[in-house]
């Protein structure tokens, strides 16, 4: 498979990024129907969770990998690539091991105290080893954007999601008079199974692409890949948690300082219900663009900032800044030239008073551009 | 580049700001949610900033504020007078529920056709991203 530049890189992530979405969104839907909106509510009770647990063993997993990949590559040092990965794999996997013990033998006590409904228990307890694969994976996804080949974890996502979904259809008939939780639950394992079957893949292509290539070079000892890996990757972590927190405070906050502004408490929550469900989403989207441009533009980065080519270096960030501006500035033109209009369009709702979202869509004209 | 820890700074300053501002600026009733967006504008407004003045000091990347700023800017112009203009002519002669996308994706198209001309966009670079055929050999 030929090596990509990381717009083709950038260009292939956005189309996977939108067929995967598209893909959740359809099990998104099937779950809704399956589960009703009691169910839902279980599952999106755990997600946050969830999500918080993969922030703590994944986020800058990936970009920290590639980087030292990428800086690897220039001096041809295949060895040492090899020799990275495997330390990865051992950090994460015992990291996330910990992290999934902990997660299982607490499940109860994160249901009933943290997400304050025992039902949740299940759940939390089925989706504790995936964390250990989404770990692993993410070493492995690292070295394959590090080497530039971003159509094998592309196309991996792909079948994932694809695999996630069978697996829910088949569970849900099977469940289907064994009440909601056991639904969500076998919702959270075809999670599991999808993120199983995405290491095995990463790992066969690793393995197989591993065989092609392996000139003897000089490998670092590994106190030393342990701290280029840590070094970046502590700061990156930290934000991540950081910033899921504060995802989960603003829940908490933004109602209780609407009520305090003169809502009442059903209206400020579905005033934050709406800003979050609906106007976000839609801001946001474009953003699978940027994203996919970050994740093949740090290793393109580090790859050049490790050759000292200062030229390639300038023109990548101008040419990346050039991309996210054409988008920021189309975005923002399409957000505000007919904002109530626009937002119909996607709400079913059609007797509803649009002022307000189009009022928001409006205020989006500047953070649009410097959001991107 | 090694600025792992800037990027960590220029984190915390975002939940801080918009922390803030909910706080402090959402219980005045006049702004309520709005006090989120103002939260979300001046946080997104000081990472922008922050982030190319860091690599401005520390690294030898110059930006062209011509290439990412003026020129989309001046391009976005035309496709907003376009898509408002084309959205007028068809409501005024044709009346149909496709006004608004038709006049959206012509507004788009003539975005494209401005970067092109503007050369903020080349068009071999953009046929060579679109090969999608080369991926894979």
């Amino acid at each position: 498979m030929k090596k990509t530049t990381y717009l083709q890189g950038a260009f292939i992530l956005s189309l996977t990024n939108i067929l995967t979405g598209i893909i959740a969104f359809i099990y998104r839907i099937f779950l809704t129907k399956t589960v009703g909106a009691e169910g839902i509510g279980i599952y999106q009770l755990v997600l946050p969770l969830y999500y918080f647990f993969i922030t703590l063993v994944s986020s800058g997993l990936v970009t920290t990998i590639s980087k030292l990949i990428a800086e690897n590559r220039v001096k041809k040092n295949f060895s040492n690539i090899y020799h990275i990965i495997k330390v990865g794999l051992i950090i994460s996997g015992i990291w996330s091991s910990l992290l999934a013990i902990f997660i299982a033998f607490n499940s109860s006590f994160l249901g009933t105290y943290i997400l304050k409904d025992e039902r949740t228990a299940y759940p939390i307890l089925i989706f504790s080893p995936a964390i250990i694969f989404i770990a692993l994976s993410a070493v492995l996804k690292g070295y394959f954007y590090g080497m530039e080949k971003v159509s094998i974890p592309s196309s991996i996502d792909i079948v994932e999601k694809l695999i996630r979904l069978i697996i829910l259809v088949v569970i849900t008939r099977y469940f289907i008079n064994h009440g909601i939780v056991l639904i969500c639950a076998g919702a959270m394992f075809a999670m599991v199974c999808g993120e199983i079957l995405s290491l095995i893949l990463l790992f066969t292509f690793y393995h197989y692409k591993r065989n092609l290539l392996i000139p003897r070079t000089k490998i670092q000892t590994n106190l030393s890949i342990i701290k280029n890996i840590l070094i970046p990757l502590l700061p990156l972590s930290i934000s991540g948690a950081i910033e899921n927190i504060l995802d989960m405070i603003d829940a908490v906050l933004i109602p209780s300082k609407l009520v305090e502004a003169g809502f009442s408490k059903q209206s400020a929550l579905s005033l934050y219900g709406e800003l979050t469900g609906m106007v976000f989403p839609l801001l946001y989207f474009p953003l699978i663009i940027i994203a996919s441009l970050s994740t093949t533009l740090i290793p393109s980065i580090a790859y050049s900032y490790a050759s000292n080519n200062s030229i390639a270096l300038n023109k990548k960030c101008n040419d990346s800044m050039a991309i996210a501006s054409i988008i920021g500035f189309a975005s923002a033109v399409v957000f505000t030239s007919y904002p109530s209009e626009y937002v119909k369009s996607f709400i079913i709702d059609r007797k509803r008073d649009f002022y307000f979202f189009g009022q928001l869509f409006r205020v989006f004209l500047i953070i649009g551009y410097l959001l991107y | 580049m090694g600025f792992q820890k800037k990027v960590m700074e220029c984190s915390l300053s975002n939940i801080l700001i918009i922390t803030t501002s909910i706080f402090f600026l959402m219980p005045i009733p006049k702004l309520n949610i709005y006090a989120y967006i103002i939260g979300f504008a001046l946080s997104s407004t000081y990472v922008v900033f922050r982030g190319m003045y860091i690599i401005k000091k520390r690294t030898v990347i110059r930006f062209n504020l011509t290439k990412i700023m003026a020129k989309p800017a001046f391009c976005a112009i035309f496709m907003f007078i376009s898509i408002k203009s084309i959205n007028k002519y068809l409501s005024l002669h044709y009346i149909t529920k496709y006004n608004m996308i038709s006049s959206f994706a012509a507004g788009i198209i003539i975005y494209f056709i401005m970067l092109f001309i503007t050369k903020t966009l080349h068009l071999k670079q953009f046929l060579n991203v679109l090969n999608i055929k080369s991926f894979w050999n």
